[in-house]
């Protein structure tokens, strides 16, 4: 295990570095100045915008600026004070000595520190829905194998529908409608609420100072953007288990221990369900990956401090450093995700081995 | 007219004032009015530095907390001596109009008790000046400390004592006076302390917390994507009622503007700057009357910029020497009939009314109706059959006489100075705007459906921002892009950001149709070098100057927008002006409801 593990490490390595080439250069050949975009204002002069792109290092040719983002510039001479003439090395050391460079957005910011400060909400958020969807998508799939074609099952069917189908955006704002104005305010009259919302209607931590406390204490915030996201994942689970059991209970071995007697709880949970989770399990590393890099618009509804939000920005402004960031650790996240469905892949089928 | 239709409009808005300064209520005491909760769409600050600062975001921050050296004048818009939270009580110029002395004011200080003086704003001025930090705000001096040319008119800033601030310019200027407020005074005794004459050290710590300030609210905590809070600050001299009513001051981060919406009606916010299209919401629904409102002709205006020059050919205004360049016309556009046709051709009123609700003030040239060079009587008439006969007019025929297909160029004004093998062309034209404004893609279609029916073969796409519109219309490349366009304070009616052919750049100027006119050019120098800056006769140069843009119609002009802003019922003192929603903000008393 150990062995593969290591080996599959050492595999990802040129992967890294191919991904990162074909994301640079597609970007930068891409329509789109950062300088136009950083710099539209009408107060700022031709020459102010050319010492600025000199400073960013845009007008390089796209394989030296690469090689800058990699390597670094301080084994060469550049222009450090735009006025045309190299002067001075560098001082990027590249991401290989693990600069990320500076973003051009936040001037002096370092986009690995703005994607942090952020990451942490975004796990959190997706953790959680993770958390959620994971048991009702099993216990669901599950039922909805055993009672096919009955009432639970048609029920279960029209919740996927609905999960697949509902726009997250619309839902979400439903949602924040519904916690936040029309049920207290349909509650006020009885004394059952005093107006304000019952569920907050946006954000991750009260907005009063002294930092975010720590989870436990906000769960309300979590319910909203965990039940938009769980929807989904609920959905296509759930239809996923429920045809991967349908599957397996018509098996020869399941026929063979109904036919040796054994109950037939103990044929669904030990022998059905242990085979057709493999496929299922497997899907939580890749699921976890594309929460991570997928929850825009969950980020937008609620209000929440994601790093999706970040690097939409990022992308739209042209903002490279942050956009190279958020591409590499990406391309980690998604090589551990996969690793990480592998190594399941074993544990849960001891037909497999690595 | 034009001062009637101005103090009009300002007492207008005084009607729906709800509050006045002299009714301030009573509050109950220092930092008991409650928590302000703002939200906010523009992303996280960059910076807290106001040297560095270039961003909404950053400057939304840090005007809390250092004195303007020039107050601008929450009710006129313009620039007035001894205001709160400013530094000068008053100024003047001497005999050549070249040299500004201004005089602080002595009784104000930073929150740690430092006086505020001229040494401050000194220390800013040098850091900006030094060239070693990235301030947008460099270009206003003639040099840079190290002589490179900078390209602005200040020459010099000195500080002869610790209250007066003398400012020489290398030419009378009238618009340069503002230049002087684009530095902002920063503590000098502790910026002095943190960097010394290293300038660049600040680029390194872009979003250091201030220690020291000067406002109605002081101590940023910051928390990334989420909030921003600042703390009252009791010390602050300049408070309205002797105290800041409320605890704190907290903008909490909302990437969409209807959920903004959604949570200032459940309670979360204290203020919402209501969108165009929920407004009549609020003027209507019974559950949303409660909330006070304001309702103001903004500074914000929505424009088509129109490219006079051939797209396919983009030239400087001037040559290396700063000659002028003739530049081929646009084959549409570049005749002045045809973009009056289409300011007949649109009916800007059923615009304003079927797709902003009404919300919409129209104007004809880039002055706003509070600025105080309007001229009221300059509005384009919606007219089809005109515009149609100024196009046959400038030779594009109705061949067919089918108005649902183009017309065709017969001796139009590019195939008679440009090329005669274009006659015969189509009236074709692409309308872009930048994708995601649900508003701009409506009115971008209302444009497309009006210009052909009176013969354009009008095109209409929405296009993204960064990658099409934006290099396009930088690059001049385009024919009709769709912009809107916020003007800071005050406001300042001069053109050379605009039209001036030394702004004529591909891919960097901002006169991106390459308009030009020595006479608006000569009217618009003249204004900026009146003896005493003169507003009268400023005023009357800037008049003429509207009439030509009128005429000669750069860009279609359609309108400002009529803004609102709403707070929660029950909150006291708030008595905001056209050009500040939060004047008084620190005699509020705010109800928010803050979720636990």
């Amino acid at each position: 295990m150990h062995r593969y593990i290591f080996r599959r490490i050492l595999q990802a390595i040129p992967t890294l570095f191919g991904i990162t080439v074909i994301v640079y250069f597609i970007m930068l050949l891409a329509p789109g100045d950062p300088v136009a975009i950083l710099a539209f204002d009408p107060s700022m002069r031709k020459d102010e915008r050319e010492r600025l792109a000199i400073q960013l290092g845009v007008n390089d040719p796209v394989l030296v600026q690469y090689m800058r983002w990699l390597i670094g510039d301080d084994w060469m001479l550049v222009d450090t004070n735009a006025d045309g003439e190299v002067d001075a090395y560098g001082d990027n050391y590249g991401i290989l000595r693990g600069d990320f460079g500076t973003s051009f957005k936040f001037r002096g910011s370092n986009p690995l520190e703005l994607i942090a400060e952020r990451l942490g909400a975004t796990i959190e958020l997706n953790v959680a829905a993770l958390l959620v969807a994971y048991p009702v998508a099993i216990t669901l799939g599950l039922l909805a194998a055993v009672y096919r074609g009955k009432a639970f099952d048609r029920y279960s069917r029209i919740l996927s529908v609905i999960g697949d189908s509902f726009p997250n955006f619309w839902l979400g704002l439903l949602l924040i409608i519904f916690f936040g104005i029309a049920l207290p305010r349909a509650l006020e009259p009885y004394g059952l609420a005093d107006g304000s919302p019952m569920l907050p209607m946006g954000g991750r931590c009260p907005p009063v100072r002294g930092g975010c406390p720590p989870i436990f204490e906000r769960l309300h915030y979590l319910i909203e953007p965990v039940l938009v996201i769980s929807l989904g994942i609920v959905a296509s689970l759930s239809r996923l288990l429920r045809a991967q059991m349908l599957e397996t209970i018509s098996s020869d071995y399941i026929r063979t221990a109904r036919a040796k007697g054994l109950p037939s709880r103990s044929v669904w949970i030990r022998h059905a369900l242990r085979n057709a989770f493999i496929p299922f399990t497997v899907f939580l590393g890749p699921l976890l990956f594309g929460l991570i890099g997928g929850s825009v618009v969950i980020e937008r509804v609620f209000s929440w401090p994601g790093v999706g939000l970040l690097l939409l920005d990022a992308a739209v402004s042209r903002d490279y450093p942050v956009v190279m960031a958020s591409v590499v650790i990406s391309s980690v996240l998604a090589i551990l995700a996969y690793l990480l469905s592998d190594i399941l892949l074993v544990m849960f089928d001891p037909r497999v081995r690595l | 007219m034009n001062k009637v239709l101005v103090w009009t409009l300002l007492l207008l808005v005084s009607i729906v004032n709800p509050i006045s300064a002299q009714e301030a209520e009573d509050a109950p005491g220092p930092g008991l009015g409650g928590i302000v909760i703002d939200g906010s769409t523009a992303g996280d600050p960059a910076t807290f530095n106001p040297l560095i600062g270039s961003d909404t975001a950053s400057s939304d921050v840090y005007s809390w907390l250092y004195p303007a050296i020039i107050g601008v004048s929450p009710h006129t818009g313009l620039e007035e001596p001894n205001l709160a939270g400013a530094m000068a009580s008053g100024w003047e110029y001497d005999e050549t109009g070249t040299v500004l002395t201004i005089h602080l004011r002595d009784d104000i200080s930073w929150n740690d008790g430092t006086p505020i003086t001229s040494a401050d704003y000194l220390w800013s001025v040098n850091a900006t000046r030094s060239g070693q930090i990235d301030s947008p705000r460099a270009g206003i001096f003639e040099t840079m400390a190290d002589g490179t040319p900078a390209g602005g008119k200040i020459v010099s800033v000195e500080a002869p004592d610790d209250y007066t601030v003398v400012v020489t310019f290398n030419e009378a200027d009238c618009i340069s006076f503002s230049d002087v407020n684009d530095v902002t005074p920063v503590p000098a005794h502790i910026f002095a302390e943190l960097y010394g004459d290293d300038y660049a050290a600040i680029m390194e710590e872009p979003r250091r917390i201030p220690t020291v300030s000067f406002g109605a609210f002081k101590d940023v905590e910051f928390a990334a994507g989420e909030r921003i809070s600042l703390l009252a600050d009791q010390s602050y001299p300049d408070s309205i009622l002797g105290f800041v009513s409320p605890s704190e001051m907290v903008t909490l981060q909302v990437a969409d503007e209807n959920v903004a919406t959604e949570r200032f009606i459940g309670g979360e916010f204290s203020i919402l700057a209501v969108p165009a299209k929920r407004q009549a919401e609020f003027r209507t629904d019974p559950e949303l009357l409660e909330f006070p409102r304001y309702e103001f002709t903004s500074n914000g205006f929505s424009f088509f910029a129109m490219n006079h020059a051939n797209p396919d050919n983009p030239q400087p205004g001037l040559d290396a020497d700063g000659n002028l360049i003739a530049q081929e016309p646009h084959p549409v556009l570049g005749d002045v009939l045809v973009r009056q046709a289409i300011s007949h051709a649109v009916d800007m009123d059923a615009l304003i009314e079927g797709i902003r609700d009404g919300n919409g003030f129209k104007v004809a040239t880039h002055t706003i109706p509070t600025s105080w060079v309007y001229n009221p009587d300059l509005q384009y008439e919606y007219n089809p059959e005109l515009a149609m006969e100024k196009l046959t007019q400038a030779g594009w025929i109705d061949h067919d006489e089918d108005p649902d297909t183009a017309r065709v160029c017969q001796d139009c004004l590019f195939a008679r100075e440009v090329d005669a093998e274009y006659n015969g062309s189509d009236l074709t034209l692409d309308l872009h705007t930048s994708a995601g404004s649900e508003i701009g893609e409506q009115m971008g279609l209302f444009f497309q459906s009006e210009m052909n029916k009176v013969g354009f073969d009008a095109r209409f796409e929405a296009v993204d921002w960064g990658s099409a519109f934006l290099p396009e219309l930088v690059g001049q490349t385009f024919d009709m892009n769709l912009l809107g366009w916020s003007l800071g304070l005050p406001v300042n009616p001069d053109i050379s950001s605009f039209y001036y052919p030394e702004v004529d750049v591909p891919g960097s100027g901002f006169n991106f149709g390459s308009y030009y006119s020595a006479e608006l050019i000569e009217l618009n120098d003249q204004a900026r070098v009146v003896p005493g800056c003169d507003t009268e006769t400023r005023a009357a140069l800037y008049e003429q100057a509207q009439e030509i843009l009128f005429n000669d119609m750069p860009y279609f002009y359609m309108y400002v927008s009529e803004a609102m802003t709403a707070v929660l019922p029950g909150t006291m003192n708030w008595n905001p002006t056209p050009f500040s929603r939060t004047y008084s903000i620190d005699a509020w008393v705010s109800p928010a409801l803050v979720a636990q």
